[in-house]
C-alpha cells in the first residue's frame, strides 16, 4: 500500500484578516482603506497548544518524524505495509504450544527416568 | 433431525447468554418475577411470554447455525483434520465415555464450547426476541432469520477449531481451550457479527491462544480430569467413566470456570483495536499480553475452584448444575471488572502500598466471590425442585429430556454419557443453566454484606431463571 508519503513539513498557512478601516468617496471613485493583520489562530489545538490539521489522503509524514520512526526500529516500508501476513493466527499460537509442551514433557520425563 | 446435536443445544445455550445478558428477568406491574404457570420441576401449559418469544428465537438461532455446519463426523470432520464429535448421517454425539483416549469428550467439549461462547459474543447486548403485543392471544410475530449471521459465524468457527486435533498437547487441555474460549467470547462481546477471517481477526484472537497457552503452563497436570500424563503426556481428559461420573463433572465444572474467570477478566478488552490499527508484526505483543496476564487468571481460577460441588456423593439436587450456577455467578460478579490486581500489603500490621501485583489465588476477595456464588447456586439448585435422573423422573417433569444426575444411597452425583443423548443432554442443560445464571446476575454489584451470602436473596432471581431453564429445556435435543 502507498497511502502514506514523506514529505517535508510546511509551514502553516498564514491566514490574513481584513478590516475596512475607512470609506472614502470621491467623485465618481470610492476607495476602501483596510487594514490587514494575521487572524487569530484556529480554535482547534493539541493537548500542547499547537495547532492541528487533519492529514488529507494520501497520509503524510515529514522526513524529521520518519527518522524518530527508524531509531525505533520502524521503517517506511513497515508503515506502507499496514498489514503483514507474518503476525501468529490462533491457530498457529495453539499448534505452537502444542509444539512446546510435548519438547517441555520429553524433556521432563528423561529428566525423571536420569534420577537414581 | 440437526446436523450436529451438540451444536444445536450450544448455540441455543449461547444465543440465551448473549441476548439476556444483564436482564433481570422481572415485569409488570406491580414489577416481579416472570414465571411461568407451572411450579418447578414442572413446567406449566402457559409459559410466561417472554419466555416462549425467547425459546422460539433461540431454537431459530440454533437451526440456522446447525444447517450452516455439515454433520461432524469421521468421514468429514467439520473442520477437515480435527477430532469429529458426532455419528455419520445421525448427528448424534459420539459415545464419549467408551474412548478411553479422551479425544472424543476433549472434541465435544471443545467444539460445542466454541459454537456456544462464539454465539454468546455475537449476540450479547443483542436481543432480539419480539414479544407479542399487547394482546397475548395474538400470535407470536414472525422470528428474526438468521441465516447469513450463522453462514458467517460458520466460516469463523470452520477456521477457530482446526486446533481441536488428534495431535494437541498441553496440561490439561480442557482447561487451556476454556480460557481461550473465554477470551473469545470476550473479544466477541457486543459484535455486531462474527468478524471477517482476515490477518486483523487472527492477530486479535492470537491473543487469547496465547494466554490459554500459558496459562495452562502454570497450572499443573489436573488427576481428576486429564488423563495421568505417559511420555509424552498431552493433556486429553479422562473418560466420563463410573456410577456417578467424577471426571464428567469436574470437567464440567473446572473448564467452565476457566471460561467464566477469563470471559469476565477480558470483556470490554478488546484486542481487535490493536490489531487493526497497529501496523506491525505483533508476536512480541501477544506474547507480553499472556505473560502479564496469566497469572491473574490461574489465581482466580485457583482461588474459585473451591467453591465448586465436585463430590460424587453430593448432598446437591443436581451437582453439575449447581456448578454451572455457581460459574455463571463468578462470569457475572466479575464482569468486565479489573479484578485481581492487589496495591498495598500488610507487613507487621503496617499497611504499605506497593506496585500493582496478581492477589493469591488465597486472598480473602476471592473468598468472599465463591461464598456469594456458592450462596446464588445453592438457592437455583434448590429452585430446580428436584433431582434430574432417572430414578427420580426427569426435570422437566414429562418433558421427554435425558437425566443429568445419578442418585447412590441417597447422593447425587454426574451421570456418564454413556450414550450421545445423554452427552447432548448433559452439555446442553448445563450450558443453559450458566448462560442464565451469567445473564441474569450480569452487571450486579461486587459482594459486599451478609445478604450476599444468604441464599433466601436469591429466591425470586432464582425462581425467574429456573422457569426460563425449564422452558428453554423443552426445545434442547434431544427433548
Amino acid at each position: 500500500m502507498s497511502d502514506i508519503v514523506v514529505a517535508t513539513k510546511t509551514p502553516a498557512p498564514v491566514r490574513v484578516q481584513k478590516t475596512i478601516v475607512r470609506v472614502v468617496t470621491t467623485q465618481n471613485r470610492r476607495a476602501i482603506i483596510v487594514s490587514t493583520k494575521k487572524a487569530a489562530k484556529p480554535p482547534v489545538k493539541s493537548s500542547k497548544g499547537q495547532r492541528v490539521t487533519s492529514l488529507p489522503y494520501p497520509q503524510r509524514i515529514t522526513a524529521g518524524a520518519l527518522k524518530i520512526l527508524e531509531r525505533r526500529g520502524i521503517t517506511l516500508q513497515q508503515l506502507r505495509t499496514r498489514k503483514p501476513s507474518t503476525g501468529p493466527s490462533f491457530t498457529d499460537v495453539m499448534l505452537q504450544g502444542f509444539s512446546d509442551h510435548k519438547k517441555l514433557a520429553a524433556k521432563n520425563a528423561a529428566a525423571a527416568v536420569s534420577k537414581p | 433431525m440437526p446436523n450436529n446435536n451438540l451444536f444445536y443445544n450450544a448455540a441455543i445455550e449461547g444465543y440465551v447468554a448473549g441476548s439476556m445478558k444483564g436482564r433481570v428477568l422481572a415485569g409488570g406491574n406491580p414489577i416481579a418475577p416472570l414465571v411461568n404457570s407451572g411450579t418447578p420441576p414442572a413446567i406449566g401449559t402457559t409459559p410466561d411470554p417472554s419466555f416462549a418469544a425467547l425459546t422460539l428465537q433461540a431454537e431459530t438461532w440454533a437451526g440456522a447455525l446447525d444447517a450452516a455446519i455439515q454433520t461432524d463426523d469421521s468421514a468429514s470432520p467439520q473442520p477437515a483434520a480435527t477430532i469429529p464429535t458426532g455419528t455419520i448421517s445421525t448427528g448424534v454425539a459420539i459415545i464419549p465415555s467408551t474412548d478411553a483416549t479422551g479425544e472424543t469428550q476433549f472434541a465435544q467439549l471443545a467444539k460445542a464450547r466454541l459454537i456456544a461462547l462464539a454465539s454468546l459474543g455475537i449476540f450479547s447486548d443483542r436481543t432480539d426476541i419480539q414479544l407479542p403485543g399487547v394482546d397475548i392471544s395474538e400470535p407470536f410475530p414472525v422470528p428474526i432469520v438468521y441465516t447469513a449471521r450463522a453462514t458467517k459465524l460458520a466460516t469463523f468457527y470452520d477456521e477457530f477449531a482446526l486446533s481441536v486435533i488428534s495431535g494437541a498437547s498441553a496440561n490439561n487441555l480442557l482447561l487451556s481451550f476454556g480460557c481461550a474460549w473465554g477470551g473469545f467470547a470476550a473479544l466477541l462481546s457486543g459484535s455486531p457479527t462474527s468478524p471477517p477471517i482476515d490477518t486483523t481477526t487472527e492477530e486479535a484472537f492470537a491473543f487469547a491462544g496465547a494466554l490459554a497457552v500459558a496459562v495452562d503452563l502454570l497450572i499443573p497436570f489436573d488427576a481428576t480430569i486429564t488423563i495421568n500424563p505417559s511420555t509424552p503426556s498431552t493433556g486429553f481428559p479422562l473418560a466420563p467413566t463410573g456410577t456417578p461420573s467424577g471426571p464428567q463433572q469436574g470437567q464440567l465444572a473446572k473448564m467452565r470456570l476457566m471460561e467464566s474467570v477469563t470471559l469476565a477478566y477480558l470483556e470490554n478488552r478488546d484486542t481487535f483495536g490493536l490489531s487493526a490499527q497497529n501496523q506491525m508484526d505483533l508476536s512480541d505483543a501477544i506474547t507480553a499480553f499472556a505473560a502479564a496476564n496469566k497469572q491473574v487468571i490461574v489465581n482466580a481460577y485457583t482461588g474459585l475452584t473451591t467453591g465448586l460441588d465436585l463430590s460424587t456423593t453430593s448432598a446437591h439436587n443436581n451437582p453439575t448444575l449447581y456448578n454451572e450456577a455457581y460459574c455463571g455467578f463468578v462470569a457475572a460478579v466479575l464482569a468486565a471488572r479489573p479484578f485481581g490486581y492487589g496495591t498495598t500489603v500488610i507487613v507487621d500490621g503496617v499497611v504499605t502500598t506497593v506496585p500493582p501485583f496478581p492477589l493469591p489465588s488465597s486472598d480473602p476477595f476471592y473468598t468472599a466471590i465463591a461464598a456469594t456464588a456458592a450462596a446464588f447456586a445453592l438457592e437455583v439448585d434448590t429452585t430446580v425442585g428436584g433431582i434430574d435422573s432417572t430414578a427420580h423422573g426427569t426435570i422437566p417433569t414429562g418433558s421427554g429430556t435425558q437425566p443429568i444426575t445419578v442418585t447412590n444411597a441417597g447422593t447425587q452425583g454426574a451421570v456418564s454419557p454413556s450414550t450421545g443423548a445423554l452427552q447432548t443432554a448433559q452439555l446442553g442443560k448445563t450450558g443453559l443453566m450458566w448462560g442464565l445464571c451469567r445473564a441474569v446476575q450480569w452487571g450486579r454489584p461486587l459482594v459486599g454484606n451478609i445478604d450476599d451470602t444468604t441464599p433466601s436473596t436469591y429466591s425470586a432471581t432464582a425462581e425467574s431463571l429456573v422457569a426460563a431453564y425449564l422452558q428453554l429445556c423443552t426445545v434442547l435435543i434431544p427433548s
